[in-house]
């Protein structure tokens, strides 16, 4: 190729003609695209000075709160211990059952093993140990409620008092008062499995707490009156064929439940208990609700001073 | 065509191309404005889509009748006491050279050496040789200024520079020339499709450029006129149909218009088709010849003449150009590096801007990039 130069020594070259557009000679499409090159270049120096800020606000946030983390990192000794259940429990019980390193600053703290030392105890059901800085620990626990107790032999000595929750856990009371659960009735019929202190859990509990539930929201009098319910014959708790659940009030000597369709059972017993007080009979001596859309009463053949009291 | 300079300015390639339907030009010059500078846009956006980026700058094909071409010659006396030609003296001798006054609003374009004498022995280059007088001769081609500046705002209309100018001949001319040809001698005609643009070698230098206002349009117009047809039908009867000789073994047969027997389609004589084209044809070469005289012999042309541009693709028209101009004739091809949809003989052209783009970048060491931190961020970007 012969070789070609494109001088700029002269004055009158194409080069110094004014490389400039008049309006004219931008089309539609340029001017489009220069509209477009605009707001492109526009939206990238907004995206430069957002990081721009951003860097410098991160900087300026680090450099300020520099002394309030150094702050934050050496911990206080625990002074205030602040404790909260939903039940009976209190701070008062948890300086005496708990033992805890009272000198240790708030790090030193092993919340993690005070947790495991609340769940231990079986009233309690979920334990929450928190810090809060510099110098508070935050306790939050909720306890289990019973539905029925029972009367064991605590480690072969002396009977205590149990009570069993609605998920079936049984346990020993850490600080219920004694007027609390003077109406909850007692558990018959089942053989308590027992390592040491511990008491392994029920099964079937909750069908069992339905019905007292139901009854002590809608018959509070009727179930007042019951003492014992006994599973003796309750498949749930003991593997047997028949499944019935047993109730001993202080009215009736036995009231015998089928373990479904608390309900209409509940609103049959209601009904024959207002039959007979209306009545004036007081020697009933069975109620069978577990035969469907039949109640079989069956009365003490005399009427004596065993009115109430079976 | 966009070109993608890599290897750090070593090697080129195509990645795209636009093309958009010519408006506003006749003969390689604007008439007008708004049309050519839409229909110059909208190819601009087309091979910005198609190669997936954003040109950065345009190297720009002159051609039309009022670019004109004359041969300067500089002289010196070598300066240095043991007659050894210095760098001095070179450059002197090529400033003579290119020191000759144009007319009013007319610029310069190219400045095309044609090879350096010493004491009247042809030299490639002349330092450190010795000799009394120093002649350089110099191939200018000059523009009108106005029309220039035309072509250049269109350009700079959609906001990109024009980075180079270069003559449409020139490089259509090393697409499709070796260096041997270029030694012998030998004439390229871009046919292309308002203008006939020329440029002859001789000895490896440019000797001369010129433009002639005759091309395929002319064949267009000329079947439309002659056959009563409109531009469309004509330029398909002339792609279909069109040979640049009376081709005796089918000059009897009949072509239809349409094909499909719809109303309007008719029966149009191949002869007529031929002789149409031929006197168009024979026209051309006669003004090339007319132009070129004293050059058209075997002796100057020994590599004979090469035809490139659309026009070129029509059948035996490089059997026409050997017998009107005497001699051989040949269609060039471009080179076998272009892939091959783009080796059609009407992108040499945009193949030679491209190539001279490649050579001038070599030779700038990329100085047509932008430099600076504002343009290494925008090019981050795209923008």
């Amino acid at each position: 190729m012969a070789k070609i130069k494109s001088s700029c020594i002269e004055t009158r070259n194409w080069r110094g003609i004014k490389q400039t557009a008049g309006r004219q000679a931008v089309s539609t499409i340029a001017r489009k695209r220069k509209i477009f090159g605009r707001a492109k270049m526009c939206g990238v120096i907004i995206i430069i000075l957002f990081m721009a800020g951003g860097i410098a606000y991160s900087v300026h946030f680090f450099r300020s709160n520099d002394n309030q983390i150094i702050l934050a990192g050496t911990s206080a000794p625990v002074r205030r211990i602040n404790f909260q259940s939903n039940g009976e429990l209190d701070h008062h019980w948890f300086e005496q059952n708990i033992a805890w390193p009272q000198d240790a600053t708030i790090m030193e703290v092993d919340i993690f093993a005070i947790k495991q030392m609340l769940e231990k105890k079986g009233q309690i059901n979920s334990a929450v140990v928190s810090r809060k800085f510099p110098d508070e620990l935050h306790i939050e626990v909720i306890e289990r409620e019973p539905v029925l107790r029972a009367r064991v032999r605590r480690n072969k000595k002396k009977i205590e008092e149990v009570y069993i929750a609605r998920d079936g856990t049984v346990y020993f009371h850490e600080s219920y008062k004694i007027t609390k659960n003077k109406h909850l009735p007692y558990l018959d019929g089942v053989r308590f499995k027992q390592n040491g202190d511990h008491i392994f859990s029920l099964s079937g509990i909750e069908i069992i707490s339905q019905l007292l539930d139901l009854a002590k929201l809608n018959y509070p009098n009727i179930f007042k009156s019951w003492e014992v319910v006994s599973c003796k014959e309750f498949d749930e708790l003991n593997g047997l064929s028949d499944e019935f659940i047993k109730v001993r009030s202080s009215i009736v000597r036995e009231i015998i439940f089928a373990p479904f369709d608390f309900d209409r059972q509940l609103a049959q017993l209601a009904r024959v208990i207002k039959y007979s007080k209306s009545n004036d009979i007081y020697n009933i001596k069975r109620i069978d609700l577990s035969v469907k859309d039949e109640v079989a009463v069956q009365l003490y053949r005399d009427i004596g001073p065993r009115k109430f009291r079976n | 065509m966009v070109g993608e300079i890599i290897d750090e300015g070593r090697s080129l390639n195509i990645i795209g191309m636009g093309q958009s339907t010519a408006m506003g030009v006749r003969k390689g010059e604007i008439i007008d404005f708004r049309a050519a500078s839409d229909c110059t846009h909208a190819a601009i956006i087309a091979a910005e889509k198609n190669a997936g980026a954003i040109i950065e700058g345009v190297f720009l094909a002159q051609t039309g009748r009022h670019l004109q071409g004359f041969s300067n010659k500089g002289s010196v006396m070598v300066s240095s006491p043991d007659n050894l030609v210095r760098q001095s003296d070179v450059q002197s001798v090529i400033e003579n050279a290119k020191r000759k006054e144009l007319p009013p609003r007319r610029v310069y374009i190219h400045h095309v050496q044609c090879g350096f004498q010493l004491d009247g022995r042809s030299i490639k280059d002349p330092h450190q040789m010795e000799g009394d007088e120093l002649n350089v001769t110099y191939w200018h081609i000059e523009g009108d200024e106005r029309k220039v500046s035309d072509h250049i705002h269109v350009i700079n209309g959609f906001g990109l520079k024009v980075e180079d100018m270069i003559i449409s001949s020139i490089a259509s001319g090393c697409m499709v020339t070796s260096e041997e040809e270029k030694q012998n001698g030998v004439l390229v005609l871009d046919i292309g499709c308002s203008t006939t643009d020329y440029l002859l070698y001789n000895n490896g230098h440019i000797v001369r450029t010129g433009v002639i206002s005759v091309g395929g349009d002319h064949l267009t117009n000329d079947l439309s006129l002659g056959l009563r047809v409109n531009k469309q039908q004509a330029e398909k009867l002339k792609l279909e149909f069109g040979k640049a000789i009376i081709d005796n073994e089918d000059k009897d047969d009949k072509v239809w218009l349409f094909g499909d027997l719809t109303i309007g389609d008719r029966a149009i004589s191949r002869l007529a088709i031929y002789q149409i084209l031929k006197a168009r044809i024979d026209e051309l070469f006669g003004i090339v010849k007319k132009e070129l005289v004293e050059f058209l012999n075997p002796e100057e042309l020994a590599a004979g003449v090469i035809l490139t541009g659309g026009v070129s693709r029509l059948p035996k028209i490089a059997d026409a150009a050997s017998l009107r101009l005497g001699v051989s004739t040949r269609v060039g091809d471009n080179p076998s590096w272009v892939r091959n949809d783009l080796r059609k003989p009407e992108y040499s052209t945009v193949l030679g801007l491209l190539y001279y783009g490649l050579t001038a970048q070599n030779k700038e060491d990329q100085g047509l990039k932008k430099s600076g931190i504002f343009s290494k961020v925008a090019n981050i970007f795209n923008l």
